[in-house]
């Protein structure tokens, strides 16, 4: 049987007329289905929709991100790119400290 | 746009919440989520062959949906249709789980077989069981729009909508389906 046919609305009519017991218990199963799962079971979903983090944050932090990289001075820059002499210099001279204490086994390291 | 009440947000009109959601209003979305969650747990539960924990999942996959994508809602319309689109969506992705649906129809079938002769609670019980069983033994078409229709009461242009099929197929597929779970409940008696 072709089940796609057309069908003009009396033949269905008709046929949910003669369902109408059928129909009755098909909305009491449904119901008592919709009890199976609670809004609360469901809840703790909607809360974490509610941490996610929005994309314009984490836009605005890199861009935070950037601007404090480039605006930082110059000697904190990563080892590799100052010979050690430099670094040796500039950290003395930037934090006022002289070559002592916990500088020293640093500075040594640096000079050797 | 004024902060209404619980209370204030539970007497508007699905689309009036989905305005305010669309702006981001957490307890708007609370409302709808209230409003909806139990029933279309119900529909995952019969469109997933009783699958409690997959129904679960998908209420909760079907709510950040709507959340992600609350500003494509047009309120001209019907929530419902929209709503309903989604939900059948998702469902469709999981049709490759059929084996799971059939498991389910087993399973029913052998339980009955094991019960022996039934009290009145029993059968009135044991008769929801066979109603289940029968919708769910139906071609997935036709237990679609039978669910859609019957169950989720969306009128046969919505059905026809979610679907995808013009209104006569569905009319069609509604009749196919009746007469089936008819003939398979009165073969059980």
């Amino acid at each position: 049987m072709n089940i796609d046919r057309t069908m003009n609305d009396n033949e269905l009519k008709k046929m949910e007329q003669e369902s109408a017991k059928l129909l009755n218990l098909l909305r009491e199963v449904r119901d008592e289905d919709n009890t199976t799962i609670t809004p609360r079971q469901c809840k703790p979903y909607a809360q974490k929709v509610r941490r996610t983090i929005s994309p314009y944050w984490l836009v605005a932090a890199s861009v935070l991100g950037f601007v404090l990289g480039i605006a930082m001075p110059r000697h904190s820059s990563t080892l590799s790119d100052e010979s050690p002499y430099t670094l040796l210099a500039d950290t003395s001279y930037t934090t006022g400290r002289s070559l002592a204490a916990g500088d020293v086994n640093f500075s040594l390291l640096v000079v050797k | 746009m004024k902060r209404l009440t619980a209370n204030a947000l539970s007497a508007l009109t699905d689309a009036e919440l989905m305005q305010r959601i669309g702006r981001g209003e957490h307890a708007a979305f609370d409302t709808i989520y209230n409003r909806y969650a139990q029933r279309l747990g119900g529909f995952f539960l019969r469109m997933l062959a009783y699958d409690t924990a997959k129904a679960e999942d998908m209420v909760q996959e079907l709510f950040a949906r709507i959340w992600t994508h609350r500003r494509e809602y047009r309120s001209e319309q019907p929530f419902a249709t929209w709503l309903y689109a989604m939900a059948y969506n998702l469902c469709k992705n999981e049709y490759r789980h059929e084996t799971v649906r059939q498991a389910y129809v087993e399973e029913l079938r052998q339980r009955e077989e094991a019960t022996d002769e039934p009290t009145k609670a029993m059968e009135r019980d044991e008769l929801r069981q066979r109603l289940r069983q029968a919708v769910q033994s139906l071609p997935t078409a036709q237990r679609d729009a039978f669910l859609l229709h019957y169950d989720e009461e969306l009128t046969i242009p919505e059905v026809a909508h979610i679907v995808g099929c013009p209104e006569g197929t569905v009319k069609s597929r509604l009749y196919a389906a009746l007469e089936s779970v008819k003939r398979m409940m009165n073969e059980y008696r």
